[in-house]
């Protein structure tokens, strides 16, 4: 029963992204302003120009992995909206992976299909993929990285996806999660930022023998109960638990994990390098690093980087706005790593957040992480939800609106949109703080049955 | 210069008429013997070898003493050019000169007056510019560049199309804080707006002024067709602006120049080898032509420091915030607790 629900959710979801796909074409076709993304265009033209054997890299502005256009080939042979057919799938398997990680921790029916719903029928979610951008590819390579974290053997995919539920049986393991995490990482710089909190958490399945590790279970109740005895057992020596940390870390999974995905990524970058030469490395890697971009975008950073740009940045510069971020990320990892999705979820609300560049394509990559975490949040829509979607909408169409005025008016509105750009940062700071401050912190791991421990499993 | 006109020279323009040199090119070649006549005290049996001569007259000259010649409004014969060439100013830049070298120089070295083509039928001084008007349309940084021209004599031009296939050639010269994105440029090619666009020189979009360098904008547009009745051409240019350099007054005036115009003819029906279009500039020097002027806005650096300070205060701020109340609210959590296996 319930699968005819989820079945029914991905079908309307499959036909809404089809219809938009074709009102794309139509568009693109028949009005001046396209549907279609202009990095679309991108990706097909550099597409061509691999299936006619030439380097991507010769279509201006192309600055992604070359796998994307291999990807793309297809556009020139079967049809141009191949690619958004791709990233529209890629949009409906980020449905099915949330459905299936709430399900492997036991999150009820209703719930599950509101965490569904809440990705499948966002509406930046289905623009961004039926215009043409491949972030849902992203998003659905680090789901399938965090089911392959939980060791998702489930039974019940036995009625529903039957060739899916023999493939996660085999060889959804620690080593997938390595292979996909250093494609993932070689794809979009991005996700290196959950290199850390991945290894602590493998580092928790432990070198015992049993496979399958317990999976903290959703429950009504829900408390921070867990954690009230690992207080207890604080370590007085701050230095010394550092020690005891980094050993505990280290263990054969984490060590797999982390040799297998830096192979994958290095043999990717070499790869390429060979076929491509020193343009991919500058395209494809190093300006996602050194991008120094001063026209406006969401960062407070925008209007430093455009009155500074002729002069250029000092390291002092460079460190002062890497600092903020750093700090974050760690308080963030240490804090959360072991409610894996929690983590990934805050990591990356701040590290957009604190970015020196950001385009409204970053969203998404926290949008498809939001689902794994509304089960665990006692924030309801009335009215805190309400209130951090308002001021979170309002502070960004506050910008929009000075944007507008700058890039389509003419207008000398620099430091109002700068403004607005700090006041972004206050609301995603704001929103940050209220989503942290109302979940229900749940590791996704239950600790091994010790003495210690045992009268803590219950939940009140 | 004088144009001669009661001079034995009259005698001579009859003999030419008859020649079948294709019109212009016998222009050229009496224009070019005018001012030898100015120079020169020679008896009239010898100008005859001057006539057969005049190849050998540096191409330079006869084309830029044209320019002079004529007056404001007239269009020049420039020369014949390749059909397999695809564009007037793809070589421009590739002999070494800068965006402010001499466009007409750079014609005069690739065209001469001894080339053949067929040329136009009709006389070309009736196709001249009434005048060209120029418009910069829309607000903010993307906007149009709208060009219209009149010509002298539409009625010429209608006929003229009705057996030649015309096109106008548009050069545009691009300023530093402005730029044309080709791709853009290739949708309104497919869409028909345009028979051919292209760019030369700096096609990034993303650098600000500061970084980036002129570029060339070269439309090609079919002019008119029989059946129309429209008295002008209208050439809509989509254009951008970089971020500008900083400036204390908060806008920065980028000056856009007037175009360089031509009219390229070849027949409809011959498919003659070698195919050549023929080549006509227009002048649009009347008064009328106005540089136009786009403001666009800039940063201003008397905000640097204040924005600086408080750009990496509200960043420290922030993430200040973040790091205890993380440490606050989950004061339980905290990993560095020895993780129990």
């Amino acid at each position: 029963m319930e699968w005819i629900k989820l079945r029914s959710l991905m079908l309307s979801s499959a036909v809404l992204r089809l219809l938009l796909v074709a009102y794309g074409e139509w568009q693109d076709a028949h009005m001046e302003v396209r549907y279609t993304d202009v990095d679309y265009l991108v990706f097909s033209d550099a597409a061509a120009l691999v299936a006619a054997g030439r380097s991507p890299f010769e279509r201006s502005t192309y600055r992604y992995s070359p796998l994307l256009a291999f990807l793309l080939v297809p556009n020139s042979f079967i049809h141009p909206s191949w690619g958004k057919i791709l990233f529209s799938a890629a949009d409906l398997l980020v449905g099915l992976f949330v459905d299936a990680i709430c399900k492997l921790r036991g999150v009820p029916e209703n719930l599950r299909l509101w965490s569904v719903a809440a990705w499948l029928f966002n509406p930046f979610t289905f623009t961004i993929g039926t215009r043409g951008n491949c972030e849902p590819i992203v998003c659905a390579v680090i789901l399938w990285i965090i089911l392959c974290v939980m060791n998702g053997v489930s039974a019940v995919y036995l009625d529903m996806h039957f060739l899916l539920q023999k493939y996660l049986a085999s060889i959804c393991k620690v080593i997938q999660a390595a292979f996909w995490y250093g494609l993932i990482v070689h794809f979009r710089i991005y996700p290196i930022i959950y290199s850390l909190p991945l290894i602590i958490v493998l580092s928790k399945q432990g070198i015992d023998s049993s496979r399958k590790r317990n999976l903290t279970q959703w429950s009504l109740q829900q408390h921070m109960s867990y954690c009230n005895t690992r207080a207890s057992s604080k370590a007085s020596n701050c230095w010394s638990s550092m020690w005891l940390f980094l050993g505990g870390i280290l263990s054969w999974n984490t060590i797999a994990f982390g040799l297998l995905s830096a192979t994958i990524f290095f043999l990717l970058t070499i790869g390429f390098f060979y076929l491509y030469g020193s343009e991919f490395l500058n395209e494809a890697l190093l300006y996602h690093l050194t991008r120094t971009d001063p026209r406006h975008n969401f960062s407070i950073y925008f209007y430093h980087v455009y009155l500074h740009h002729q002069l250029g940045f000092s390291i002092y510069e460079k460190l002062a706005s890497f600092l903020p971020q750093l700090m974050v990320q760690l308080v963030l990892i240490f804090s959360f790593a072991d409610d894996l999705s929690f983590c990934l979820f805050v990591q990356t609300v701040a590290f957009v957040a604190f970015n020196k560049v950001i385009t409204a394509q970053y969203f998404v990559w926290f949008f498809c992480l939001l689902p794994l975490i509304l089960p665990w949040t006692s924030m309801k829509m009335k009215w805190k939800g309400f209130i951090c979607i308002t001021v979170w909408m309002t502070s960004q169409m506050h910008w929009l609106m000075w944007a507008y005025l700058l890039e389509f008016k003419g207008r000398n509105v620099f430091i109002q949109l700068w403004v607005a750009s700090l006041l972004f940062l206050a609301a995603n700071t704001f929103v940050l703080l209220t989503i942290i401050q109302y979940h229900k912190y749940s590791p996704i791991f239950m600790p091994s049955a010790t003495s210690d421990y045992t009268d803590t499993k219950k939940s009140e | 210069m004088k144009f001669l006109e009661n001079t034995p020279l009259d005698s001579i323009n009859l003999f030419l008429n008859h020649l079948n040199l294709g019109e212009s090119t016998i222009k050229g070649n009496l224009e070019a013997f005018s001012w030898i006549m100015c120079h020169l005290t020679m008896k009239n049996f010898v100008l005859f070898l001057f006539i057969f001569m005049v190849p050998s007259i540096p191409k330079a000259n006869s084309y830029n003493e044209n320019v002079d010649l004529a007056g404001n409004n007239s269009p020049r014969f420039v020369g014949c050019w390749p059909c397999f060439w695809p564009y007037l100013a793809s070589s421009f830049l590739q002999h070494g000169t800068t965006f402010e070298s001499d466009f007409h120089g750079y014609l005069a070295q690739e065209f001469g007056i001894s080339d053949t083509c067929k040329g136009l039928a009709s006389n070309i001084g009736t196709l001249g510019i009434l005048n060209l008007d120029r418009k910069l349309n829309g607000e903010g940084s993307h906007r149009h560049i709208i060009s219209t021209l009149r010509f002298l004599n539409q009625a010429d031009i209608n006929s003229l199309v009705g057996t030649q296939e015309c096109e106008a050639v548009i050069i545009e010269r691009l300023p530093v804080g402005i730029f044309a994105d080709p791709f853009e440029l290739q949708h309104l090619v497919n869409h028909k707006v345009y028979s051919d666009v292209a760019v030369f020189g700096d096609k990034n979009l993303e650098l600000p002024s500061s970084l980036s360098n002129r570029s060339i904008v070269e439309i090609h547009m079919i002019i008119g067709n029989e059946n129309s009745s429209s008295a002008e051409t209208i050439v809509q240019l989509p254009l951008h602006a970089r971020y500008p350099p900083l400036d204390g007054s908060g806008y920065m005036k980028v000056k856009l120049e007037s175009p360089e115009l031509f009219l390229r003819c070849r027949p409809k029906s011959l498919k003659l080898e070698p195919c050549l279009w023929t080549l006509i500039e227009l002048n649009a020097n009347a008064g009328s032509v106005k540089t136009v002027a786009w403001h666009v806005p800039a940063g201003n650096d008397a905000h640097r420091n204040i924005v600086a300070i408080a750009t990496f205060a509200s960043a420290l701020i922030c993430a200040l915030s973040v790091f205890v109340f993380t440490i606050y609210f989950s004061k339980n959590n905290f990993v560095l607790v020895p993780p129990v296996f």
